[in-house]
């Protein structure tokens, strides 16, 4: 695995030993908080960037890359150190991975969260009712209660987590970023799979180093466009390194593993936490829900916020969320006078000419 | 063109020239009167919707029609525009238009057919659109897309994925009651429980005689082509609640009583009783020509008109209604689709199984593999996955797909030696 | 008995003539032409003077292939499906799975033995529209390697450390290829990380067959040591047989079958 010390130096970062076990998932709409009160710790399932061999014999080769190398990895064994998996009905893929991977792997214990695409009042309800049911089968499977007060504090600690990824993330409006697009993603990414009491500790010396820096007047300006990425799951780096190593910096982004991780937090006053709970991940304005109205408000703002020169929309083969809404958003952010790159990739470690040779293309226009 | 023709009068005209030849058509088979009320119907809903009083309402699978004809309304299952678009040669200008605007054609060619139908101006405005989230995500992706053009207000349905959990069926009927009283609401149409208990009522009615007539299907020597029975699609017909339904399933029934008295089957000499499974290409019947009248391979039954609901109670409409769509066969685990297949072999003696794949369908094709494992399980009937599109003929090859389909029938006339 | 079998590909074409215990005793592979008439009359020819007989020596025919409806001289035409299973059996009496990468298709053929040593399909898979997993993808790489297709195979054996290719579509591979090459990584490496995507590819497509030993490969593509080597090594440990001439097995299974239709014939 790539080393990634960088400005975060995560990889030196212990991680206490998870004596209590690892539950994975795919979707930024389940509540790590669940998992947490469960007496685990959440795990990103990231895909195993292996090719789909022994997972087409459960799904088609045209589907949903992301689902294909997630299924691959419980196939191959690279996720069997999971205590359990849950998987969000986030699209017709991510609901046939629930088939395959119980089916493919019957000894995993594998849960899944309903989730509507709307956030109106029956929504709410819905989600709410499909979060309960959630928790009684984890309840089941591993023989614990998940109490309101377990979950208040999961949500404290989560909330935590979230102020201190936003207020890094911040830093990044700014002309003087200290550390590269690359290493922020590696990072949100490193927190969304380890104990936040760590991770909390980690992202406190983080800021820390960045006051530091801004106290003592050693920033240093970046140069080249400003690039909002957004699009498809993205389970590494390489493609915002590859955009980097061509002159421009990647400041924001409306990815998950970004700031739909952390840009908004649940409510810790609340008798009802799993209503909470619903309220906040139900809204978080992805691709997929229809309230597209909240969606678009919340990408123009970010495009203002963060001073975006440009936008790279990157879509995996057969997402269709993705393919569906760019040719719609494409329209609306040309409007706004915003210059966007569309590129389309079968996997996301992928490294093609074609592809650098398009970014570095668009990079130069807007310079 | 007047100037005072208005636009809805304009794509009536359009449509009429595009379409009402089309069910004069030369087919390689004599179709049922029932069948031909079917087309002359859809012809009709249609011509309907261009109507300028008319309240349109595009719809998504699931949706039930029923409450649309309950509030007057025209319900338009709009993806059906697309496979009726391919049977006049329209399609592949639709899909190119769809492709201009951006979309990729990796994605579904039903959705993308309509996208380009709607670029073309081409569609009666929707008053509403109401989607569900079965089949596809795709359906609500395209119907946000429809809301900001047309500037109307689009509702989504949630179709839990455990059908069977406690809840499920409360969240459903509350969702249709709402969304019911709202488009009312939305259109200035009327909305009264009891109308809506009358379409019920109807849509009974229409079942009664549709399930009798499947069953007549059952009959060895099959008395009707799977060519011509597939079009009535009568899980997810957008004819359910309306008195025409009721007339064509009536129909239909007589007619295959009438044909099985007679001793008249579909083909002369029935080798092979095959289950289709998803839907077909609409642009030509060369496939089931093929299979059906040069090799005796009746296409016995479809898993599309498999009617899998009770007699709905019509003093419980949302809740009936709920149950009905809840039932189907495609929504949840895997398991669900392999049990109703397993039953379908048996009742209608089948021997080989067919399930279409086309390129941009994930709901089906990705159930495919895992259900054809299952029935594995239960015995080794020859079950092939045909990659064949829908509509868009630009990918139809018939070379290749004969390939299949011979390899397919030799493997059945294999089978049959034993 | 004399039967001949004759499969017309998109690249080559093979005649094979069976003598009574389905023995071989002549047989031709030729390239395919446009004109596929003059394919199969001249393969035909060229068979019968290597064995030494006569088109009135032939009891049946049966044509397989892409172009075996439009073999003249053909009494049937039977699927390459139905064909190479029965060419492959016969190479090899165990065998449970065939995989047949040919030029433009490939396939997975999941086959039992009956009690009276008849084999029948049970279920078969082909690759659809998708050049990937064809020998049409190595014909395209080998063209931007400039390369002889032929040497492919024993020019990847020297190589030392495979590139991984991470493209799935011939087209995108292509352009990885190229900038490798621009990479100046050697044509060895690179061929070898080819020989394992094609491989990657064709046993995605048999996964959703039940692989059981043994398994044979069959078509032109399995002349390719290279491929053959790396399909092995993913399959392993299972058995995989290779017949020493893998490209005849359909036109082989055509000439065994076309035996059945003579006993039907004279019944």
């Amino acid at each position: 695995m790539e080393k990634h010390t960088g400005f975060f130096g995560i990889d030196e970062i212990d991680s206490p030993s998870d004596t209590n076990g690892r539950i994975g998932f795919l979707s930024i709409n389940v509540p790590d908080e669940l998992i947490i009160a469960a007496g685990k710790t959440p795990f990103r399932v990231c895909g195993c960037e292996k090719p789909a061999k022994l997972a087409n014999a459960y799904l088609p080769k045209t589907f949903d890359p992301y689902v294909l190398d997630s299924l691959e990895g419980a196939l191959d064994g690279t996720y069997s150190f999971l205590d359990g998996v849950i998987i969000a009905n986030i699209s017709d893929g991510h609901r046939r991975l629930y088939d395959a991977w119980r089916t493919g792997d019957p000894s995993a214990k594998v849960f899944f969260l309903d989730i509507p695409k709307s956030s109106d009042s029956l929504g709410l309800k819905a989600f709410n009712l499909f979060l309960s049911h959630l928790r009684r089968d984890l309840e089941k499977a591993f023989g614990v209660e998940i109490t309101d007060e377990k979950l208040r504090d999961a949500i404290q600690i989560c909330n935590t987590t979230r102020t201190l990824l936003t207020n890094l993330s911040e830093k990044r409006k700014s002309n003087s970023i200290p550390f590269t697009g690359k290493e922020f993603f590696e990072m949100a990414k490193w927190c969304q799979s380890n104990d936040k009491q760590t991770v909390n500790s980690a992202l406190k010396g983080f800021l820390e180093k960045c006051e530091k820096i801004e106290s003592n007047g050693s920033q240093v300006n970046i140069d080249g466009p400003r690039i909002m990425i957004m699009g498809s799951f993205m389970g590494s780096s390489s493609f915002i390194g590859l955009i980097e190593s061509l002159g421009a910096n990647v400041v924001c982004e409306d990815l998950c593993l970004g700031m739909h991780y952390f840009s908004t937090e649940v409510d810790e006053k609340t008798d009802n936490p799993i209503a909470a709970l619903a309220q906040r991940y139900l809204t978080i304005p992805t691709a997929r829900m229809v309230d597209t109205e909240a969606r678009w408000n919340y990408l123009l703002n970010m495009t203002e916020e963060y001073s975006v020169d440009g936008i790279v929309y990157f879509a995996l083969k057969f997402d269709d969320t993705h393919l569906f809404e760019y040719p719609y958003i494409k329209n609306k952010f040309q409007k706004e006078g915003y210059p966007l790159l569309f590129i389309e990739a079968e996997n996301f470690v992928t490294n093609l000419g074609q592809i650098e040779t398009r970014v570095q293309a668009f990079t130069e226009m807007l310079v | 063109m007047t100037v005072t023709e208005t636009k809805r009068q304009q794509q009536k005209r359009y449509f009429s020239d595009q379409f009402q030849n089309r069910m004069k058509r030369p087919r390689f088979y004599s179709p049922l009167k029932g069948s031909q009320a079917r087309e002359r119907a859809m012809y009709k809903l249609f011509m309907e919707s261009f109507r300028d009083t008319s309240t349109v309402v595009w719809k998504s699978t699931f949706v039930p029609s029923e409450i649309i004809y309950a509030i007057g309304g025209v319900p338009l299952y709009i993806e059906t525009f697309s496979a009726m678009a391919a049977g006049v040669g329209m399609c592949t200008d639709m899909l190119s238009a769809s492709e201009n605007q951006g979309f990729s054609r990796d994605c579904c060619s039903f959705l993308r057919g309509v996208l380009g139908a709607s670029r073309k101006d081409i569609l009666p405005k929707p008053d509403a659109l109401i989607s569900s989230s079965y089949y596809c995500d795709g359906d609500p992706m395209i119907f946000d897309i429809f809301a900001d053009e047309y500037k109307s207000l689009h509702h989504y349905l949630h179709i839990p994925f455990f059908t069977e959990r406690e809840d499920a069926c409360d969240l459903v009927a509350d969702q249709l009651e709402e969304i019911t009283r709202s488009i009312a609401r939305e259109t200035g149409s009327d909305f009264s429980q009891d109308k809506l208990s009358e379409t019920i009522a109807i849509s009974n009615e229409a079942c009664r005689y549709f399930k009798k007539a499947m069953d007549l299907r059952k009959h060895s020597h099959s008395p009707m082509l799977g060519c011509e029975a597939i079009d009535h699609i009568g899980s997810i017909s957008q004819l359910w609640g309306s008195k025409s339904f009721v007339r064509i399933s009536k129909l239909l029934c007589e007619e295959l009583e009438e044909r099985i008295e007679k001793g008249i089957t579909a083909v002369e000499d029935e080798q092979h009783r095959l289950l289709w499974c998803h839907l077909r290409p609409y642009y030509n019947d060369e496939i089931f020509q093929y299979l059906e009248v040069e090799h005796n391979a009746v296409v016995a039954f479809e898993m599309v008109n498999l009617i899998t609901w009770d007699e709905m109670d019509p003093q419980k409409p949302f809740q009936s209604l709920a149950k009905k769509l809840l039932s189907n066969q495609s929504i949840g685990p895997y398991e669900r689709m392999t049990r109703w297949i397993s039953t379908m072999i048996k009742e209608y003696t089948i021997d080989g199984i067919i399930w279409m794949a086309p390129w941009g369908c994930r709901h089906f094709n990705s159930l495919s593999q895992m259900v054809k494992e299952g029935l594995r399980k239960e015995g080794n009937i020859p079950f092939y996955v045909l990659d064949l599109e829908c509509v868009d003929k630009r990918n139809y090859s018939k070379e290749q797909v004969r390939t299949r389909l011979d390899a397919f029938l030799e493997v059945l006339e294999d089978g049959s030696e034993e | 008995m004399i039967t001949a079998g004759i499969d017309i590909g998109s690249v080559s074409t093979e005649v094979v003539l069976a003598g009574e215990e389905n023995e071989i005793l002549s047989y031709v592979v030729l390239p395919s032409q446009i004109d596929v008439e003059k394919t199969a009359n001249e393969a035909l020819d060229a068979a019968l003077e290597k064995a030494s007989l006569t088109r009135e020596d032939i009891d049946y025919t049966v044509a397989t292939g892409y172009g075996r409806n439009n073999v003249p001289f053909a009494d049937k035409s039977v699927t390459e499906i139905t064909c190479h299973a029965q060419g492959a059996h016969h190479f090899f009496p165990n065998t449970r799975t065939i995989i047949d990468i040919g030029g433009q298709d490939s396939k997975a053929i999941a086959i039992m033995t009956r009690k009276n040593n008849k084999t029948k399909v049970i279920d078969f898979m082909m690759n659809d529209k998708c050049a990937a997993g064809t020998g049409r993808f190595l014909e395209v790489m080998a063209g931007v390697l400039d390369v002889d297709i032929n040497d492919m195979g024993s020019l990847s054996q020297k190589s030392s450390q495979e590139t991984s290719i991470s493209s799935m579509c011939t087209v995108f591979a292509e352009s990885e290829v190229i900038s490798l090459i621009h990479q100046k990584l050697p044509k060895e490496d690179i061929i070898s990380g080819l020989h394992s995507a094609i491989a990657r590819k064709v046993l995605s497509l048999v996964q959703r067959v039940p692989i059981e030993e043994e398994i044979t490969l069959t078509g032109g593509v399995m002349k390719n040591i290279g491929v053959c080597e790396k399909l092995m090594e993913e399959l392993a440990p299972k058995k995989v047989n290779l017949p020493d001439e893998p490209q005849i097995a359909g036109a082989l299974g055509a000439a065994i079958i076309a035996k059945k239709h003579v006993a039907v014939q004279t019944n």
